[in-house]
């Protein structure tokens, strides 16, 4: 799939980019596992795009956090 | 940090000389630099404020000034403070003799080192071209049309800085009036001095209580009544601190003011939340308190006396202005001297025009503001040394920080010192004491632990919600149990280090990204590629990397197939092969939402795959793992409708539904018809369709052996020829 460009012999990698993403990234696929048995934190997840990466609604934030932080979590929180 | 101030200073000078008429910007100009020739106004505004970094051609034109022009600049500088209004500079020149108080202001406008402030470099609007749409003619106009912005004015710092050489008209012994007596200091009475951290002790309390309750401001710009509220009684920020000459009305309010005005706070959505402690705080408690002290003169909405207005309906503070000038009248006395505050604040006021001859002021505004001012914030700031005369009155001076603050007296070089001055208990309490604090240490307090007390010893808590904050802050563990090793009195305890341990590891284990960019690759080889030349970005599958941001990001290395904003609606992406399972995702308008969805109920094709399409396969066993998963005919049927725009093809259906009815194996004659229409007649004519037991297609029918005669002597009867081969 790599392209060359013949002019500058520069391979550029073809590559499709999601902006403005929001999701969870765990550490391991039972913490994942645990968050969508949460039911609070169930509803506010689009989707699981691996074991470990939960895709977030937009715009639910701020819910999740808080119920992050009663489960006892402290999550890091980047891009905000 | 010089380039941080001049920097949007001189785009704002720029942009004002731009919106001069040209015949004001060449007035100024010839005051300013003088030019021997006739430059277009681009060149001249550009000359102008390059002029400002030309030291020697400032300080020239700072001397050339008349008398009340220079010393407003000079007040101007020491005070530290840039924006200025126009009542004020009428003020402070009246207070420094002039007799007419604007003709300095309007002297140091002509000359260029004052300008109106009516430009916001950072407006989104693009500026009109120099000159062309004027909003100053001269200023006898702006006076009488100021605009929106009113009549506000500042100094570019770059002059300011070079106007603090300039000696105050002040007088150096405070002349006594014939029915005042001179006041000897009492030799036994002790000189107290604060040690300047009283108000950012309670600032930094402030601002760890806006994380919880942030801080709101109606619209005319006082504090919501709960927010007031909790300003004015809360312990920790309202009470009176423990070494103390004067009560402070409303100082938690004064406070969250100035904690807005130094940027500490800062408004997002319509609250005012923590943003960060200014650059200040890290240089020391000079710089900090300096800083402190600038902002007090430009508080609007509240004044030693009455407290917080809450209300900007009146902005003007002229007591602010009789305030401020009386630090910098203690600043030129002779050095030792001290002072009777009743004398200072007489001779103040019987400069300022609002209470000079003013024998209508009600007797609670009459005086008493420099007492409060002075004793109340000032001595607290560490400014001021206080001590008695014989008859107990107080008498004040600068101590060596308010000198050093007003730039008196030389600055000692900053030495990098790691005071031991906070001790960790087990228990998770921090003691800080006084002595030993700096402005530093104070944030990085304020950013790991909660402040339970301020006192002589101060006391902090950590607590999870607090290590959650400082974590929040880009701290580390490393650094967390750093800092408390290199700040305390003893070495950390091991059930404290541990608390943090745990804390910091459950920070790690989930992190949320808010807005990231994620990186999409066709495969993991191409992935392994963009990370191997740099990809700033963190593999989080085989073809899936998570960034912050895309700063750093070298876009020389790839191709973008296509770009997508994940809060934009899903949208039809899937096409249907003929064969009825093959779905062909285009790439371009597909969403990650239904990356997730498609490994679901089907296999991924990927010899199918192309540059625009992804290829997958929906299979009896991939339909089976989408029903156990959650999937169902229905949810499947909307699925395709919202991806796809149609429903379920005959083939999904075929796999999906189990009917009752099964299929059966019957042996069955076909008669070929040679053409539709002659089918469509044995079908509608009675004589014929009795015999036939279906019809395939347009041109043929089935029929049984037994009435294979019956069928041929009914197309007899209509003269129609039938062959039916012998076996």
């Amino acid at each position: 799939m790599l392209i060359s460009n013949p002019r500058t012999q520069i391979t550029r990698i073809p590559v499709k980019i999601h902006r403005r993403v929001c999701l969870i990234l765990t550490e391991d696929a039972v913490l994942a596992e645990e968050i969508l048995a949460r039911k609070k934190l169930g509803q506010e997840i689009c989707g699981r795009l691996t074991d470990r990466v939960l895709l977030l609604r937009t715009g639910r934030l701020e819910a999740v956090l808080e119920e992050l932080q009663k489960m006892g979590h402290t999550p890091q929180v980047l891009g905000r | 940090m010089a380039e941080e101030i001049r920097n949007p200073w001189t785009e704002k000078t720029r942009l004002t000389l731009g919106r001069y008429d040209e015949k004001l910007l060449r007035e100024v100009a010839q005051k300013l630099l003088r030019p021997r020739s006739q430059w277009p106004v681009e060149e001249l505004i550009e000359r102008c404020v390059e002029t400002f970094e030309n030291t020697v051609l400032v300080d020239r034109r700072i001397k050339e000034l008349n008398d009340p022009a220079r010393n407003l600049l000079g007040v101007i500088s020491r005070a530290m403070q840039y924006r200025w209004t126009l009542a004020q500079l009428v003020e402070i020149s009246m207070m420094m003799g002039a007799e007419d108080g604007i003709a300095p202001v309007f002297e140091l406008l002509g000359c260029g080192l004052l300008y109106p402030d009516f430009v916001d470099p950072l407006s989104s609007e693009p500026p009109p071209k120099p000159c062309k749409k004027p909003f100053i003619k001269n200023f006898e106009q702006w006076l009488g049309t100021p605009g929106p912005e009113g009549y506000q004015l500042y100094c570019h710092p770059l002059i300011s800085v070079r106007a603090s050489k300039v000696s105050l008209a002040l007088p150096t012994v405070l002349p006594l009036n014939e029915t005042d007596e001179l006041q000897e200091v009492d030799k036994l009475a002790v000189v107290r001095k604060a040690d300047g951290f009283e108000f950012l002790l309670r600032i930094a309390a402030i601002t760890q209580r806006s994380r919880k309750d942030p801080i709101r401001k109606n619209q005319q710009g006082g504090f919501f009544k709960r927010d007031l509220e909790w300003l004015k009684t809360d312990p920790l920020i309202a009470q009176a601190p423990a070494d103390y000459f004067a009560d402070l009305p409303d100082q938690g309010p004064l406070l969250a003011e100035l904690a807005i005005s130094l940027g500490i706070l800062k408004a997002t959505d319509g609250e005012y939340v923590f943003a960060s402690f200014p650059e200040t705080w890290k240089q020391g408690l000079i710089d900090a308190v300096g800083e402190l002290w600038a902002e007090l003169v430009s508080q609007k909405n509240w004044n030693p006396i009455q407290g917080v207005k809450n209300s900007l309906e009146d902005a003007s503070n002229p007591a602010m202005t009789v305030c401020m000038m009386s630090v910098l009248m203690l600043g030129n006395l002779e050095k030792d001297a001290w002072v009777s505050i009743p004398h200072l604040e007489t001779w103040l006021l019987a400069r300022h025009p609002l209470w000079k001859g003013n024998e209508s002021l009600r007797p609670s505004v009459a005086q008493g503001w420099v007492q409060k001012y002075l004793l109340g914030i000032v001595y607290q700031l560490g400014m001021l040394e206080v001590t008695n005369d014989g008859q107990k009155n107080h008498l004040v001076r600068l101590s060596e920080l308010g000198r050093r603050v007003l730039g008196l007296e030389k600055v000692p070089p900053a030495s990098q010192e790691f005071p031991k001055t906070i001790l960790v208990q087990p228990n998770l309490e921090v003691l800080a004491f006084r002595q030993g604090l700096t402005s530093a240490i104070v944030a990085d307090l304020t950013h790991i632990a909660t402040w339970r007390s301020i006192g002589p010893a101060c006391q902090l808590l950590l607590e999870p919600d607090s290590i959650y904050f400082a974590l929040e802050s880009s701290w580390r563990y490393e650094e967390l149990c750093s800092f408390l090793e290199r700040h305390g009195t003893r070495s950390t305890p091991q059930a404290v280090l541990d608390s943090l341990k745990t804390w910091a590891n459950k920070h790690e284990r989930i992190t949320i990204y808010t807005g990231g960019t994620l990186w999409e690759f066709p495969t993991e080889k191409d992935l392994d590629a963009a990370l191997s030349r740099g990809l700033p970005a963190l593999k989080v599958s085989d073809r899936f990397a998570i960034s912050k941001t895309e700063a750093g990001v070298d876009f020389r290395n790839y191709r973008l197939t296509a770009t997508r904003d994940y809060g934009l609606p899903p949208e039809k992406c899937v096409l249907l092969d003929p064969d009825g399972v093959t779905l062909m995702v285009d790439i371009t308008k597909s969403d990650l939402v239904m990356e997730t969805e498609l490994p679901k109920f089907s296999d991924f094709q990927e010899a199918l795959t192309t540059q625009q399409h992804r290829a997958h396969r929906i299979t009896p066993d991939s339909l089976k793992r989408g029903l156990t998963q959650g999937y169902s005919r229905e949810s499947l049927e909307e699925w395709f409708m919202l991806r796809a725009g149609h429903g379920l093809s005959a083939a999904i259906v075929l796999l999906l539904d189990h009917p009752e009815d099964k299929p059966v194996l019957e042996p069955m004659l076909v008669i070929h018809i040679p053409t539709e229409l002659m089918a469509d007649g044995i079908m509608q004519w009675p004589d014929t369709s009795k015999w036939i037991s279906s019809r395939l297609g347009p041109k043929a029918l089935t029929i049984e052996k037994a009435n294979l005669q019956s069928f041929k002597q009914a197309l007899m009867t209509a003269s129609i020829e039938f062959e039916i081969p012998e076996n």
